[in-house]
């Protein structure tokens, strides 16, 4: 027993030293974390802010987008000239100027289209605008094409003695309208409701946006065509008065228009266009 | 004491009348709750520690034991004086919604008070006198307002006050409330129709409206907040249909045309949203005023420069008081061509205490 004591005794006394250690170290390790707590606590505390009241309520905001609602009138003044008309917003109805009246057809279901003679429909180059500003340009062109006709354009910046640019309606078929840009034969195709951005003078943006608003199953289409003011034009007209007067865009026109059909003497057909679906609805009087 | 108190109330241990003097009064002068006129020798002036003590009976009498309690003014205590016109609906000045008011004339006319408790128009007397009529009749948040009763109003009287109120425990809040104050479910904005057109086209709409009003409920203590609005998704958020596939921004201002073609933002979309708070209307609740609060400047949303709008700027405003907003103006640029859809974009008021 005594032997074991002492047994006891020695084992404690050899132990004792091991364990003064571990007290040490446990007194070193828990001496460096209330430092470095401190330290953390205040590294943190530089962070922390006193809290500010603050309350909110959420509100949304609603905005809707109608389709656009392009209405063709086609208008059969008696004299045997069509005009058509449409919504501003549509664009500027390309007008053909027709020399030949013979082309009407009696309904819209029934009607023939016939092929333009160029020379035919029109006499020599057209100003867009008769006042040779631009101001129609605001929202486009609304042309209605079939294959073969070709139009005239300048870019603003253009000479407006040199060459015109040229936008061919190389194609229609089968719901694919194929148009060419001149000089260089940038060629593209469309479909319906495509909208195909050219940048035909080669600089940093596109120059022309053409939209296939409508393939008609007798190969011929409603086209918008738009020119999106470029950025080197807009800072250059910041500092003028007039900003319309720096876009001269011309066209000259020198094919044209079908859908022949004076059916009534006035008003005599109706095409509704209705956003990116631009359904036909027809009313023939 | 340990401050400098603006209301003194000292009465000796006897049947001896109270007094009191406030940091309203100048000179040697003290008031009496009784029908006696201001005199001097009471209590003499207020100190950084304390207050000084004349010769007066009410104060200071050898051998005589006082009882006295100060108030020093802050948010929820003040002090004044003021002239009578002898007309009724005379407004008094103090900074908050009172919950009691003390009332007394310079000369020997008795004192009144008016605790917010006590409704119906009348007044209390300090001495053993009935309530009456056309003294202290009405409570507001910019101080009351006396009748003609000579122990409130009486036209070139001179009037001391002080006034009190429960410190507020209410929050700064901010709601969207019908025409009778209720919450709206699902408050909108809705801006004018439009139709997909090829060229960029602005469209506009009213924030803030009969039916959809925004309220601010300040019912602290706090004098100083700020009301802005922002987009709920933050700066990168966009305008976009129930399918989330069309989109438009609301902050670009970096485009050719600024909302009418992308800039230089992450995002591939046009657009740009103004609000108009300059000219909106703010209509206070009853027995509040508008005084402090400015409306803010029309502003551009503009990706990280302009992410929130500040609507209301409140400095030194009104206190447990709410206020209605109405007829903001909003204006969002569509780019052009932008698809035919019904479009959203979240947004979140927010109020923030200064």
């Amino acid at each position: 027993m005594a032997i074991n004591t002492n047994q006891q005794i020695l084992k404690n006394n050899r132990e004792q030293p091991r364990t003064n250690r571990a007290r040490s170290d446990k007194l070193r390790h828990a001496k460096h974390f209330v430092v470095t707590f401190a330290f953390f606590c205040t590294v943190i505390s530089l962070f922390i802010c006193v809290p500010i009241a603050s309350a909110s309520t959420k509100v949304r905001f609603k905005q809707i987008i109608a389709p656009l609602n392009c209405l063709f009138d086609e208008v059969n003044d008696g004299s045997g000239a069509v005009v058509y008309l449409t919504p501003e917003t549509c664009g500027t109805m390309i007008q053909p100027q027709r020399t030949n009246q013979s082309t009407t057809s009696t309904t819209a279901a029934t009607s023939t289209r016939t092929q333009p003679v160029p020379s035919e429909y029109y006499s020599g180059s057209q100003y867009l605008d008769s006042e040779g500003g631009s101001a129609s340009s605001q929202n486009g062109y609304m042309l209605i094409v079939h294959a073969g006709l070709v139009y005239n354009f300048r870019l603003p910046g253009d000479s407006p003695v040199g060459a015109p640019r040229t936008l061919e309606i190389t194609s229609i078929h089968n719901g694919v309208v194929t148009i060419t840009f001149g000089p260089g034969d940038k060629q593209t195709k469309l479909v319906e409701e495509q909208l195909v951005r050219a940048n035909i003078a080669y600089d940093a943006e596109a120059d022309v946006e053409v939209t296939a608003v409508q393939i008609n199953s007798d190969d011929s289409a409603v086209l918008h065509v738009n020119f999106p003011v470029q950025s080197r034009l807009a800072g250059k007209v910041t500092g003028t008065n007039n900003t319309t007067t720096t876009l001269v865009i011309f066209w000259l026109l020198t094919g044209a228009v079908l859908y022949v059909h004076a059916h009534s003497r006035y008003r005599s057909r109706h095409t509704r266009f209705v956003d990116r679906n631009w359904k036909v609805e027809e009313t023939i009087k | 004491m340990p401050f400098q108190p603006d209301l003194v109330v000292a009465k000796r241990n006897n049947a001896t009348a109270a007094a009191f003097r406030t940091s309203a009064q100048s000179g040697d002068i003290s008031s009496f709750f009784a029908a006696t006129a201001e005199t001097a020798g009471v209590i003499q002036s207020l100190t950084a520690n304390g207050f000084q003590v004349g010769t007066n009976a009410a104060t200071n009498t050898s051998a005589s034991l006082y009882r006295w309690f100060a108030f020093k003014s802050g948010t929820n205590f003040s002090v004044g004086s003021y002239t009578g016109n002898g007309t009724s609906g005379l407004q008094v000045p103090a900074p908050f919604w009172s919950d009691l008011i003390w009332v007394k004339r310079s000369t020997a006319v008795a004192g009144a008070q008016l605790p917010s408790t006590l409704t119906g128009g009348n007044a209390q007397y300090f001495l053993n006198t009935a309530n009456a009529a056309a003294m202290i009749t009405g409570i507001n948040a910019s101080g009351f307002t006396v009748g003609t009763n000579t122990s409130t109003n009486t036209g070139g009287g001179v009037y001391r006050y002080a006034v009190w109120r429960v410190p507020p425990t209410g929050t700064l809040a901010v709601d969207i409330v019908d025409g009778v104050g209720s919450p709206v479910g699902s408050p909108s904005a809705g801006f004018s129709s439009l139709s997909t057109l090829f060229t960029c086209a602005e469209t506009t709409a009213t924030l803030g409206t009969s039916s959809q009003k925004i309220r601010i409920s300040n019912m602290t203590a706090n004098t100083n907040w700020t009301l802005s609005i922002g987009t709920t998704a933050g700066p990168t958020a966009l305008w976009n249909n129930a399918g989330n596939s069309n989109h438009f921004d609301f902050n670009d201002m970096t485009g050719t045309t600024p909302g009418c073609s992308d800039g230089s933002d992450t995002d591939l979309f046009a657009g740009k949203l103004r609000v108009e708070p300059a000219a909106s209307t703010l209509a206070n609740q009853a027995g509040c005023t508008s005084s402090g609060i400015l409306l803010g400047t029309n502003q551009d949303y503009d990706q990280g420069t302009v992410d929130s709008i500040p609507l209301i700027v409140a400095s030194s405003a009104n206190t447990e008081c709410y206020w209605d907003i109405t007829g903001i103006g909003l204006r969002q640029m569509v780019p052009p061509e932008q698809n035919s859809d019904s479009y959203t974009l979240g947004l979140t008021l927010t109020v923030t205490a200064q």
